[in-house]
């Protein structure tokens, strides 16, 4: 396959993964510094690597900071990278991995566990979350592959809307009629880093890790049936297999973070959107750029959820949105159009 | 029917409709769908009286309407049953057909009146006014207010010079995004029963629809269908791309405005009454392009009727033919989804 230019150059490329690195290790640092409790910079630098068991700051950074950090690491790059895969194989600017149906599926799953079952933190409902998750993207799949010519993005968009509504509908059934429930699952409804034990990134980070190295190393296929089926094909790709393949790894990304963290918006949207706009519609410039950009974008906005209400916080859901969202407006006002 | 037949016999496929200086042509077997789905709709709705807490019959029914009869069963009739039943068929064409004016400005099957803020704007607005506590009498108005500043909202955000679609498309996504993010932080930070009470607003309902609303929805419908259907001519050369229309002597802008503005008054004043009612908007002008094809005043009207018949079976369902009773908005789904596998298997979908 010939190379598509992505940047002007191959150094501009290694300068453009430079800053973006040095974004992600500040914006880390600033994750383990702020929040609720006051600490000093040589509080997490000693936390990390002359570890006080009987400090009281240095237990704040290890057991709280430093999970919610990773955590956020996890879910901005899965989220991401699963947006941008999502927008190739449906080449569909509005698709996200919810689209599939897996937040749908997951909250699905959750109210279940809390209604039915009575669990009421988030480790006890991980399982049940990323079971919905994954049950109801297959489900979309089924349907969308259905008729002739297979899974076509626009089918496969309609199944999932369908599927998708399907189950919001039944969540909201559930929880019309369980105050109870609705009080538990409101907080989990709304997406967040904080709350989680480590035990819940255990748990997530193995399925988002295998996702997303799946899918950023199958960017040249995604260059490929972003082009469309049509010449993909007559380039020798089995676009349907490929685009099942892509899918199946999207939706353990995906999933695997919506049940750790809750739904957050806009990250699987945004960010893919945003990168596009610096590399051009090379996927494998945006595919690393939106495993960078996820987590920046995620974990600056759970610090700044954590600065503006003090002591109190604003999940890292709403500030996604909250934040992220003119920031999109103010792109595609700029650029004319963002295109695929 | 193949393209050749078609062309062949042109004069037995097509009516010519001249209507006040406005003519245009309709396809004779769109018109006798329509006349179908017409007379299944008005049954439908008419049975849709009989059930209830009393269970009447045809007779009943027809006496109250006409006026006479009991006072209780005319009261129950005309004040109770009426108004729901007729807010569901205009609740329904309003949002199919302004789902369908979406998808064709938009070009894209996901489009929905959603995109251009319509529904966020109202929830938002609707979640504030529920969990601070507001007057109940003007939640539906607030709801409206908000749901017409947010489409404003991203229509002026996506004007500069003119307006593309994507760039609509984004800015939606965007203000979308922001006002339910809005919701959530309200339905987060509310006192738990002011959040049930949100909720069931949010589910989308016709409880409790009164005669000043189907007042409202027949005026929208009755003005804004006939505008809808105008405006098409003018739209169509828009699917060859802005350049092209405008060398066709399209005033692109203007014309794009005018649809944008029909299409958002109709979802607006529906969701404003009823709630956020899903699917319909998305979902039906698929169906209707299935069993229709492309895109025409019939298309339009057929849309229409689908959507006023999907509510109008569905709000039955949620209200008689379940243990418990379900707010339409929670059934629409439900009820169309095994519909859309029917066109999958039979190849209508594309």
């Amino acid at each position: 396959m010939s190379r598509i230019p992505s940047f002007s150059s191959g150094g501009g490329r290694t300068v453009a993964l430079l800053v973006l690195l040095a974004l992600l290790a500040g914006t880390v640092v600033l994750s383990l510094r702020f929040g609720a409790a006051e600490l000093s910079f040589g509080d997490v630098v000693r936390a990390l690597f002359a570890y006080d068991e009987s400090s009281y700051e240095q237990n704040v950074v290890r057991t709280l900071r430093l999970p919610r950090t990773l955590l956020g690491l996890a879910a901005g790059a899965a989220l991401a990278v699963a947006g941008a895969a999502m927008q190739a194989v449906t080449r569909n600017p509005l698709a996200s991995p919810a689209i599939l149906g897996v937040n749908a599926g997951a909250a699905f799953g959750v109210v279940i566990a809390v209604s039915a079952f009575g669990l009421t933190r988030p480790m006890s409902y991980l399982w049940f979350s990323f079971i919905g998750g994954a049950a109801a993207s297959l489900l979309v799949y089924v349907i969308g592959s259905q008729g002739s010519g297979g899974a076509s993005p626009a089918k496969l968009a309609l199944a999932g809307v369908i599927v998708a509504s399907l189950l919001a509908s039944w969540t909201t059934g559930i929880l019309l009629f369980d105050q109870q429930s609705l009080d538990v699952v409101r907080f989990w409804l709304v997406g967040s880093l904080a709350g989680r034990s480590s035990g819940v990134l255990a748990v997530a980070a193995p399925f988002q890790a295998v996702a997303v190295v799946l899918l950023v190393s199958s960017s040249s296929q995604l260059n490929v049936i972003s082009i469309g089926d049509e010449r993909a094909r007559s380039l020798g790709m089995n676009t349907g297999r490929v685009r099942g393949a892509v899918l199946a790894m999207v939706v353990v990304a995906a999933g695997a973070t919506v049940a750790a963290t809750g739904p957050i918006g806009f990250v699987g949207l945004a960010v893919p959107h945003i990168v596009r706009s610096i590399t051009g519609p090379d996927y494998r410039a945006i595919t690393v750029g939106s495993l960078l950009v996820g987590p920046i974008v995620l974990i600056g906005a759970d610090v700044l959820g954590r600065l503006v209400l003090r002591p109190t916080e604003l999940q890292v859901g709403v500030v996604t949105a909250l934040i992220g969202a003119p920031f999109l407006i103010g792109l595609a006002r700029r650029r004319g159009a963002i295109s695929l | 029917m193949n393209q050749e037949a078609r062309r062949s016999t042109p004069r037995a496929r097509y009516y010519h409709v001249d209507l006040a200086g406005l003519s245009f042509r309709v396809s004779r077997r769109k018109l006798l769908f329509a006349a179908v789905l017409f007379a299944v709709l008005l049954v439908t709705a008419g049975l849709a009286l009989l059930p209830g807490d009393l269970d009447l019959g045809i007779g009943d029914v027809a006496t109250a309407l006409a006026g006479g009869g009991e006072q209780v069963v005319r009261f129950i009739v005309v004040e109770l049953r009426l108004p729901r039943v007729l807010a569901a068929v205009l609740a329904g064409a309003l949002l199919a057909a302004s789902g369908s004016i979406f998808q064709t400005l938009v070009r894209n099957p996901l489009a929905s009146p959603d995109i251009i803020g319509v529904t966020a704007g109202a929830s938002a607005a609707a979640v504030f006014w529920i969990t601070t506590g507001g007057d109940r009498a003007l939640l539906a108005p607030v709801a409206l207010v908000g749901a017409l500043v947010a489409a404003a909202l991203v229509y002026l955000l996506s004007r500069r010079a003119h307006v593309t679609e994507t760039r609509l498309v984004l800015v939606g996504i965007g203000i979308n995004a922001m006002l339910t993010a809005v919701v959530t932080l309200l339905v987060v930070r509310g006192n738990i029963n002011d959040v049930s009470r949100a909720y069931q607003w949010l589910a989308g309902s016709l409880y409790g629809s009164s005669r000043e609303d189907v007042r409202l929805l027949g005026l929208s419908a009755i003005v804004l269908l006939p505008l809808a259907g105008v405006l098409l001519p003018a739209i169509r050369p828009l699917r060859l791309g802005d350049e092209h229309a405008r060398s066709l002597g399209v005033r692109v802008e203007a014309v794009r405005l005018a649809y944008l503005a029909v299409g958002c008054a109709m979802s607006a004043v529906a969701v404003a009454l009823t709630g956020p009612i899903g699917f319909v908007a998305l979902m039906v002008p698929h169906f209707a392009r299935a069993i229709a094809g492309s895109t025409s005043f019939g298309l339009l009207v057929i849309t229409a009727l689908l959507g006023g018949l999907l509510l109008v079976v569905t709000d039955l369902v949620g209200q008689h033919l379940l243990p418990v009773t379900l707010p339409v908005g929670l059934l629409t789904a439900a009820v169309g989804a095994p519909y859309f596998l029917v066109l999958l298997h039979r190849r209508r979908v594309s």
